[in-house]
């Protein structure tokens, strides 16, 4: 690099401001408790938002460039790393995109299995994003119980999966473990200890008048602007979009599910705090239908098990767990493209997969729901107070490591 | 034979104002009361909170350690800071946090070195010096953050500020008196403070709240938005003041809340004597009123997130001022009636 | 055929694979790019997924993914509005690592494209003409004109060279 090439703006960055200009200009981030792994530059009349210009990118970990040059069940663990707190729907999307150009079609059961630990991961996710809220307003107590009650959801997943957060539970043609025994207790006793817990939530957080008074009518998107925006998951519904890509365009088990899509019309902060709490609970509407519901057979499809060797398919049948085939180490693809679009906690995730026969993905192109909702920053919270801008941050879920990817 | 009488009066005095009820006392308070705080949040907030110091006594030394960090760490003064300003303004935050103290009886026979009969007046007076520094600190952190913390400081502080004198004056007017110790006797003849104008004492409450800082009026160092406010830039022991301060301010509030409305030292008489009965005794009753009062404040903070600075100064001049006025005009009321 | 739009038939290829899910609109004239985007946009197909580019070293073909929010006959419907770029005439800019590709930009159309053309351009070196605020997003400031997802792109550090293939 050429030193004396000017790359960087001082007066940009906004360290100085032009003259005659009677605005400030306040950096937060990316150190700062209320930023994130990100930085917003921010311009203030007074106590007034004149500009806002986020500026992320400080925890980019060259994702889509890492899983170019790997074999293709190899990207599973990276495409995990990107959203920790959703991981289960980022390797669900992946798996999906991948099994459209195999052509392989899961069995039953491990659509259904699928689907469990999507809403699991569901509903952990969204505990996150309220804990992260709270802590944004300044309510210790929603962030610390958000996280707490988070682990019950999380210890579901270790016994479901091996692993607390990273699980690679899906591979392509089904999924890696069978439920476990004692199971379905569990999970049962952990949904009824979140539903309890919902009267604390209502009291201490959403019914809260503080709440109310520092997110009501703050970052009010309505339904226009939010479709223009691009704006994805809860925060679409809570400005009155009815969209869902389970119901738009349902992978794993949701065709056969019934549920409802929660949907809020005003769009501001409260809203979107509103309605991360009516999906927890439709989300343990749901895991209730697939434990009373799930079909006995498989756990991967019928292709996968028959390459597998004897000794893997001895392992299978005592241990119902699924040893990866050489196959998927040596798996090359014909020539071809697919999309994937998953519902994840904070959205959609859109991955498309392009393949050329070779054993790497030719093009593997993520967008994560936090990327879209980036727009909120600068289009949104132009107009509102400082004090403003963390209820915004907060209540549209906003993880920066998921958007840098 | 007078000059050793002097000695004596003013040895009394500085063991007053350093011992009990002054410096030494306020300082155990305050540890001992940041670290209910900090366990009490905790048990609300299904975890267990400080306990690794002397974990035998529950992490009850947390807060002792947390002031050895505070004061063996390297201080940083940064380069743009108005370096004076800088240095002296938590100091005299502290000292002017402290010095309502000097006027504050705890017990009928209390005289201290500035024996007065305005001391409702002086200690209330000098309850409103503490925010000047605070903005002082603001201006010469040269740190976009401290300043915006404050700016808020200086649209809080102003307010609330005639609210809390117009609390006061409800109850000067009912006991007509400017002296503390008289104030308790009346309310030992008569009925406590909070019953005669439960009004005035909930707006003295609510500017306790603001004035300390606690939620949900945290908004001078709302951290999601200014980092740390006011004290952004501080570190080592100065941070450790800062830090103090507003406790220090609660402690003396809660002690005038105490006296002026929650009867003082009763159960004690006004009139009992001895050095247990008159002194001892007396003290004892107001501080543990004072601290049930704090402690009741700090709980805030596991039930309440924080306000808008916007809607704090808007509730200040729209709401809690009209209730002042309303405290006072029950006041003359009362004082008619009776 | 779900796109019965005339303009859309008349100017771009379209192929429509229902078991993946992609309707391909291949746009072989740069020109008319933009009419298709606005014919596609009145169509009901109002936000953009995704803006990415994928390099085949001859040519390059950048791709806009759209779909539907508010039609609910297109919501499980992706387009991949696509254009191809030949790279092999660019003239050399000693400025970049390689010649940056023009394509019009489609953010006018497309608000929601804004965020995604600013990475796609960084990463590939698409200039998307007409883009009201195109800067890095990601990567670091030194990095401009490196260009780092094309294929053709190496990286040599501490003796470690990494090179595609």
């Amino acid at each position: 690099m050429n030193l004396n090439e000017k790359v960087y703006d001082i007066s940009e960055a906004g360290s100085i401001e032009p003259e005659g200009d009677r605005t400030i200009a306040l950096q937060i981030g990316p150190s700062h408790p209320g930023s994130g792994h990100m930085r917003i530059k921010t311009r203030m009349d007074g106590d007034i938002i004149t500009k806002v210009d986020a500026d992320i990118g400080f925890v980019h970990r060259t994702s889509e460039w890492l899983s170019e040059r790997r074999q293709f069940i190899k990207a599973i663990p990276i495409v995990e790393r990107i959203m920790l707190p959703d991981t289960v729907h980022a390797n669900l999307a992946y798996v999906l995109a991948l099994e459209k150009i195999l052509n392989i079609e899961p069995p039953p059961r491990a659509q259904y299995l699928r689907s469990l630990a999507a809403e699991i991961n569901r509903i952990t996710s969204h505990l996150y994003g309220i804990g992260i809220f709270g802590i944004f307003l300044g309510s210790s107590t929603v962030y610390m119980w958000a996280f707490g009650d988070r682990e019950p959801f999380i210890d579901l997943m270790e016994m479901l999966t091996g692993a607390r957060i990273t699980n690679s539970y899906i591979v392509p043609g089904g999924v890696r473990w069978e439920m476990p025994k004692g199971f379905k207790e569990k999970a049962e006793s952990t949904l009824q200890y979140m539903e309890n817990r919902f009267n604390d939530y209502n009291d201490i957080w959403a019914k809260n008048p503080v709440v109310e008074a520092r997110t009501v009518n703050v970052g009010v998107v309505d339904r226009n602007r939010a479709i223009s925006l691009g704006v994805v998951g809860p925060n679409l519904r809570a400005s009155g979009v009815d969209y869902d890509t389970r119901k738009a365009s349902p992978y794993a088990a949701y065709k056969d599910i019934d549920f409802e899509v929660p949907k809020m019309n005003h769009g501001d902060s409260y809203d979107r705090l509103l309605i991360r709490i009516e999906e927890i609970k439709q989300s343990i509407r749901i895991i209730r239908q697939i434990l009373k519901d799930m079909p006995e057979g498989k756990i991967i499809a019928d292709s996968i098990y028959s390459q597998l060797n004897p000794v893997m398919k001895k392992v299978f049948e005592q241990e119902q767990r699924v040893m990866f085939p050489a196959f998927f180490n040596q798996m090359r693809p014909a020539a071809a493209e697919s999309i994937a679009r998953v519902e994840a906690g904070r959205g959609e995730i859109f991955f498309y997969l392009k393949t050329n026969g070779d054993k790497y993905p030719y093009r593997f192109r993520w967008v994560t729901p936090s990327f879209r909702n980036l727009a909120y920053f600068s289009d949104v919270a132009v107009g509102y107070r400082l004090a403003d801008l963390p209820a915004i941050y907060g209540s549209i879920d906003y993880f920066p490591p998921e958007a840098d990817r | 034979m007078g000059i050793l009488l002097l000695i004596i009066w003013l040895i009394q005095d500085l063991l007053y104002l350093i011992v009990f009820p002054g410096l030494v006392v306020a300082m155990v308070l305050v540890i001992l009361l940041i670290y209910l705080e900090r366990k009490i949040a905790a048990k609300v907030q299904m975890r267990y909170g400080p306990l690794y110091v002397s974990r035998k006594v529950g992490g009850a030394l947390q807060s002792v350690s947390d002031l050895l960090r505070f004061s063996f760490q390297e201080f940083i003064l940064p380069i743009g800071s108005d370096s004076i300003a800088f240095l002296m303004a938590p100091g005299f935050m502290f000292a002017f946090a402290m010095m309502p103290l000097i006027f504050i009886p705890v017990g009928p026979y209390y005289s201290y070195l500035f024996p007065s009969t305005l001391t409702i007046l002086f200690s209330v007076a000098l309850i409103t010096i503490t925010p000047i520094y605070a903005i002082i600190v603001g201006w010469a952190s040269d740190n976009k953050f401290s300043f915006i913390g404050s700016l808020r400081e200086a649209f809080l502080v102003i307010s609330y500020e005639i609210p809390l004198l117009l609390s006061v004056i409800a109850m000067v007017i009912v006991y007509r008196t400017l002296n503390y110790i008289p104030a308790v006797a009346f309310q030992e003849t008569h009925l406590p403070g909070i019953i005669l104008n439960p009004i005035a004492a909930l707006v003295f409450i609510i500017v306790a709240i603001r004035s300390t800082g606690r939620f949900p009026f945290d908004i001078t160092e709302a951290d999601s938005e200014l980092i740390m406010g006011l004290y952004t830039e501080y570190s080592a022991l100065f941070f450790g003041i800062g830090m103090a301060t507003p406790y220090i301010e609660l402690y003396a509030l809660s002690l005038i809340f105490s006296l002026l409305f929650l009867g003082g030292w009763w159960p004690v008489s006004i009139h009992a004597t001895g050095l247990l009965a008159g002194l001892f005794l007396p003290g004892i009753i107001v501080i543990i009123k004072a601290f049930i009062v704090m402690m009741v404040l700090v709980f805030l903070r596991a039930v309440y997130p924080r306000y808008r600075v916007d809607q704090a100064v808007r509730s200040g001049w729209e709401r809690i001022i009209y209730l002042g006025i309303i405290a006072v005009i029950i006041s003359i009321l009362e004082v008619i009636i009776i | 055929m779900i796109i019965n739009n005339e303009d859309i038939i008349k100017t771009a290829k379209i192929n429509e694979d229902e078991k993946k899910g992609i309707i391909d609109v291949f746009v072989t004239d740069v020109n008319s790019l933009k009419n298709v985007a606005l014919s596609l946009s009145k169509m009901g197909f109002d936000h953009c997924l995704s803006v990415t580019c994928v390099d085949y070293r001859s040519r390059m073909s950048v791709i806009w993914h759209v779909s539907s929010y508010s039609n609910d006959e297109y919501k499980g419907h992706v387009v991949q509005l696509r254009i191809d770029v030949d790279t092999s005439k660019l003239v050399p800019d000693p400025k970049y690592r390689a010649p940056m590709i023009e394509v019009p930009s489609l953010v006018e159309v497309w608000k929601s494209a804004e965020f995604h053309e600013r990475e796609t351009h960084e990463m590939f070196g698409v200039n998307f003409q007409g883009h009201p605020d195109l800067r890095q997003i990601l990567l670091p400031e030194d990095f401009y004109g490196k260009w780092p997802m094309r294929k053709d792109f190496t990286f040599n550090k501490s003796g470690i060279k990494y090179e595609f293939e």
